[in-house]
């Protein structure tokens, strides 16, 4: 049993995925920038363009783009994205109030994702789903039919009070009015249950139909009015764009009357409506998703090494308080979050991070100075993300494909890789820049030139999250480098001074704007889209970086407005 | 009021015969006049699976060969004695050793070793994504198999899928069945919730029934029309969209409100066992969930309302720990001396089965665990009644039960252990035989070719089973079955 000691420990390894041993296309030799190969976020080259007319992006970046010819043409198509289940429980309980509704993921399953940065469905419903929904809107219609009196419009238990209750009910629930032969249909549903069943049957049951309606589940788009491939979405549109982009949920009272209006119309009465939109909390948590998402946050189950549960709780909750206190002292812009040396922390925190807490109540959440860190990418929730080991891989790919929207090939695969180099990699006595050698010699070295360099800027903390100075005892940590792709050339002697300069690259705030149009607008972008992104862009840089201003950029963008035009309709 | 028989029912209803029609549950199709696809030569299917791999050493025999074999350690509980059983279901069952899961061949190193699991009966590459949350990118055998047999027999579910979610059992995102690329089912962890949908109306009397299937009728006709209205202004892939659904509806609406489900006697109402009920620490609440599950298992089976069972012990890579497996004790001890080792964590366990004798001896009393229950859900199958004819519910049934890797502590694809299991006096399968292919060691960790069958191949056979006649299943350039060695002829 000797012998198999070694590949013990290697095969699982590298089966884990710690092994991005990249080659291939994306990588094959250097990167060149100047064909602007951005990549879909994420490593998958075959991220579908959700929907999209034009397919991924594969050609020039964005700056180019109001000017290139071969970037014209139409902005992304609608993709009826299926509302997942927090979209469908906040949005029901925006409409009818916290009624202590059942927990949805009681009734529905997990949700798919919509490109990489939102949780969503874009494939057709399923049986099981659909069945699971009819479970889903008879146990909610229960919930609102025994809290009629809190939310009914009226008073009269009679046919009329039920179809009043649908003209109420029917804008916020299907996000958009129904036309009159809808109208017609609804009504003539509760008028026959009214009749004999009652009132309350009349609505329980609507409320039963209504909540398993496709414009409840899907968010539909139907503009048809197309000019140059592109048509403009309507106000109830644009509302719900808005809405769920900024509150991940349906659109309010306001919202519905500045569609109705026709401010939503205009770019300046998007704005309006969005500013509104910001000074409020479920703006703040929609920003905070949006970053988590961007940053793949996912901590592992348990706390690792010295950790402790206190710590390790306080590590989870981080991030989140961090964006609040930015947003509260008007600080939430992009330098902050790439390389701001402080954050907020209670005592178990700070001590994580080895700084001092000034406050006298341990638990209070106060902010705190860190020495040795930088930005977002050297907070523990994001250094604890990535497996437990050979992660210099992982971070590098992080900054690589979320930060800059470099394009990564392919695993080289696992019976390609000399056995040499298999027991060099598991060799964890050795130092990470001996272990990882051999991907910067071989056929990897193309991605791992790349690679590499962006994770051994993080040598200085581990898994955990903690700060070292050394590797092992003796063994100083290097956490220099230089990384070049194209034009831009990063040199950096460690992660505090790479959070400064990502912090000034004009390529990491075009994928910033680019990550943030595609969690906007639910999809990936197209060639059309990418004059919209530019603009967005212009304004982000041009006042100084603010998440708010590139948030504002984007809805008031062309491409939020407007959506590809759909293929002719056939009647049937 | 949970134990209903047809009598029962109609005694109830107040109801003869002649007013059955207007009853929910006249069956208006002879569960014994449906035959299934030509050429099947087995009724039912269920496939059974749990994480973390085998131990080939002692999953494999003891002694003997082909024919003589006895069983090793992990297989020993399905072939004990019982009544009227002196060698258990020895001579019903066959076991394959040397059948290699996709990924045991097909090597990508970026795919964790549990992303198996996703190829184990789908016989196809997974997705491209996120570690932990690869989906597979066909189909699962059980999904193919349902469909061609609900092509021929009306029964209300193609298929079912059940699961046990134990903590020890916790599902981090891996998924064994699927309908389709990138579609896992969804699988029925509670009982109560599993009772709820598929012996929906059945728990009330005649009069709630036939007024809640008025409703459902009534709401799923308004849903229909909003969904019509909505296809026609639409085209393109939005309509193709809507046109699922709306199929989807349909079907919804015939299961939960026609009068076709043929009438049987109801399982008990089973308690629920929500999250918390599935991480009780408590073994003999547990062992209640196992059999809770089991029952709506056989339940469903026995109505006639599905042919084909998915069954998971939770996840690949479950990380619980496992109170209730012979020799906890002793790896809580373990774990306060080396805690790294485990932290009454299964996983982590799997990973030194090699070369620690605790671990070891905790891994081997798992999947014995596994062949125990397995053993009990048999037990079940052979002493209900078929509703579709005579004999027992065992007879032209056939389980299958595979493991995503040959050891937890290698994560390899390689030689992933099967057994099926078919009853019935004319098996498809050369049951009572032990085959093995290549050279694959007891403790081997290797990924390398050994000279094994591609799970391909038998998940090919197992569809011939049915009559559903492929060449090949999930990676369209692996073509041929294992027909001409493990199926009679």
């Amino acid at each position: 049993m000797k012998t198999m000691v070694r590949q013990n420990l290697v095969l699982p390894l590298l089966l884990v995925g710690l092994l991005v041993g990249l080659a291939s296309a994306g990588c094959d030799g250097q990167l060149d920038l100047e064909a602007g190969q951005r990549a879909t976020h994420g490593t998958n080259p075959q991220t579908p363009g959700a929907g999209s007319e034009g397919g991924p992006l594969d050609s020039p970046e964005g700056s180019e783009a109001a000017t290139d010819p071969s970037l014209a043409g139409p902005v992304g198509g609608e993709t009826w994205v299926r509302l997942n289940r927090g979209e469908m429980r906040r949005s029901l309980e925006s409409i009818f109030g916290e009624l202590g509704f059942a927990a949805v993921e009681d009734y529905l399953p997990p949700d798919g994702t919509v490109g990489a940065l939102y949780d969503g469905n874009t494939d057709p419903t399923p049986g099981p789903i659909v069945d699971k929904m009819l479970d889903l809107a008879e146990s909610d219609a229960a919930v609102i039919a025994a809290n009629l009196d809190a939310v009914a419009p009226c008073e009269g238990e009679d046919v009329d009070c039920a179809k009043q209750f649908v003209d109420s009910y029917a804008t916020r629930i299907f996000r958009r009015p129904l036309t009159d032969d809808a109208r017609q249909m609804h009504h003539d549903f509760v008028a026959d249950v009214a009749d004999s069943s009652g009132y309350v049957e009349a609505v329980r049951l609507w409320v039963t139909a209504a909540l398993q309606s496709p414009y409840f589940l899907y968010r539909v788009e139907l503009s048809e009015d197309a000019e140059n491939g592109e048509a403009k979405l309507d106000g109830w549109e644009v509302a719900s764009r808005l809405s769920f982009f900024l509150w991940r949920e349906a659109p309010d009272d306001v919202l519905f009357a500045a569609a109705a209006d026709g401010e939503l119309d205009t770019a300046e009465g998007v704005e309006r409506q969005a500013r509104r939109m910001m000074d409020d909390e479920r703006y703040h948590r929609s920003v905070a998703h949006f970053l988590r998402q961007w940053a793949d946050v996912a901590l592992p189950e348990e706390p690792r090494k010295d950790v402790t549960e206190e710590e390790f709780a306080a590590i989870g909750r981080e991030l989140g308080n961090w964006f609040d206190a930015m947003a509260a002292s008007g600080e939430l812009d992009y330098p902050n979050l790439i390389a701001a040396d402080w954050t907020v922390a209670n005592e178990s925190l700070a001590d994580h991070y080895g700084a001092e807490h000034p406050a006298e109540d341990p638990d209070e959440w106060v902010r705190v100075e860190l020495e040795e860190r930088a930005g977002f990418l050297t907070r523990s929730a994001v250094l604890m993300s990535d497996t437990d080991d050979l992660e210099p891989i992982f971070r590098g790919h992080r900054i690589l494909t979320n930060v800059l929207c470099l394009p990564i090939g392919d695993a080289v695969p696992l019976d390609a890789i000399e056995e040499d180099a298999l027991t060099v990699l598991s060799d964890a006595s050795l130092p990470m820049r001996e272990r990882l050698a051999p991907t910067e010699t071989s056929q990897c070295a193309g991605c791992h030139a790349l690679l590499n360099p962006l994770g051994y800027a993080y040598l200085h903390y581990d898994t955990a999250g903690e700060y070292r100075t050394e590797e092992f005892p003796g063994v100083p940590i290097d956490a220099s480098g230089t990384f070049t792709a194209g034009s831009t050339e990063l040199v950096f002697e460690d992660a505090v001074e790479l959070a400064h300069l990502l912090a000034r690259s004009p390529d990491a705030h075009e994928c910033f704007t680019r990550q943030a149009f595609r969690y906007g607008l639910r999809r990936d972008e197209v060639r059309g889209d990418e004059a919209s992104i530019d603009s967005a862009r212009a304004r982000f840089t041009e006042q100084n970086f603010t998440i708010d201003e590139l948030v504002l950029g984007i809805v008031t963008s062309r491409a939020f407005r407007h959506v590809a035009a759909p293929e002719a309709t056939e009647t049937n | 009021m949970n134990d209903w028989t047809r009598r029962d029912f109609l005694r109830a209803a107040g109801l003869g015969a002649g007013a059955m029609a207007l009853t929910p549950f006249l069956p208006t199709l002879d569960a014994a006049a449906q035959t299934g696809p030509a050429g099947a030569r087995a009724k039912r299917l269920i496939v059974f699976c749990h994480g973390n791999g085998s131990l080939l050493e002692y999953w494999r025999p003891s002694s003997g060969g082909r024919t003589d074999w006895a069983a090793g350690q992990i297989l020993a509980p399905l072939t004990e004695a019982g009544p009227d059983r002196p060698n258990g279901y020895r001579d019903q069952m066959l076991l394959l050793d040397g059948i290699d899961n996709i990924s045991g061949y097909k090597e990508d190193p970026k795919i964790s070793g549990h992303s198996n699991a996703t190829c184990l009966w789908t016989g196809a590459y997974p997705l491209p994504g996120e570690k932990r949350r690869r989906k597979s990118s066909h189909m699962s055998i059980e999904t193919a198999i349902g469909e061609h047999i609900a092509a021929d027999v009306d029964v209300p579910f193609p298929y079912l899928h059940f699961g046990i979610g134990h903590p020890l059992y916790n599902n981090l995102g891996y998924n064994w069945f699927y309908r389709d690329s990138d579609e896992p089912h969804y699988v029925e962890y509670d009982p109560r919730a599993a009772f709820d949908r598929i012996f929906a109306g059945f728990t009330g009397d005649s009069a709630t029934l036939e007024r809640l299937r008025g409703e459902r009728k009534s709401v799923l006709d308004l849903v229909r029309r909003d969904l019509s209205q909505l296809r026609r202004s639409v085209a393109g892939e939005q309509r193709q969209r809507l046109d699922a659904h709306l199929a989807a509806v349909r079907d919804l609406e015939r299961r939960r409100t026609d009068d076709s489900t043929p009438i049987c006697s109801l399982p008990a109402t089973p308690d629920a066992f929500d999250e918390d009920g599935q991480r009780t620490q408590d073994v003999e609440q547990h062992m209640a969930y196992i059999d809770a599950q089991f029952d709506m298992m056989v339940s469903a089976l026995r109505c006639d309302l599905t042919r084909v069972i998915g069954f998971n012990w939770g996840s690949e890579s479950a990380t619980g720990s496992g109170e209730f497996i012979d020799g906890y004790d002793e790896v809580e001890d373990h774990c306060v001396a080396d805690n790294d080792r485990c932290a009454r964590n299964i996983h982590r366990l799997s990973h030194y089965s090699n070369e620690d004798d605790v671990a070891r001896e905790f891994m081997l009393n798992l999947n014995r665990f596994h062949a125990r229950n397995l053993r009990k859900l048999v037990d079940l199958l052979a002493a209900t009644p078929d509703p579709t004819g005579p004999g027992s519910l065992l007879d032209d049934t056939i389980i299958v039960w595979g493991t995503a890797l040959s050891h937890g502590f290698s994560h390899s694809g390689r030689n992933a252990p099967h057994v099926i299991i078919e009853g019935g006096a004319d098996p498809y399968f050369r049951t009572g035989e032990y085959h093995r292919w290549g050279d694959y060691g007891d403790w081997s960790t290797s990924f390398r070719d050994h000279g094994g069958h591609k799970n391909n191949e038998l998940l090919v056979s197992l569809a011939h089973a049915y009559g559903l006649n492929i060449d090949h299943f999930g990676e369209p350039d692996v073509v041929g079955s294992l027909d001409e060695e493990i199926a009679r002829g």
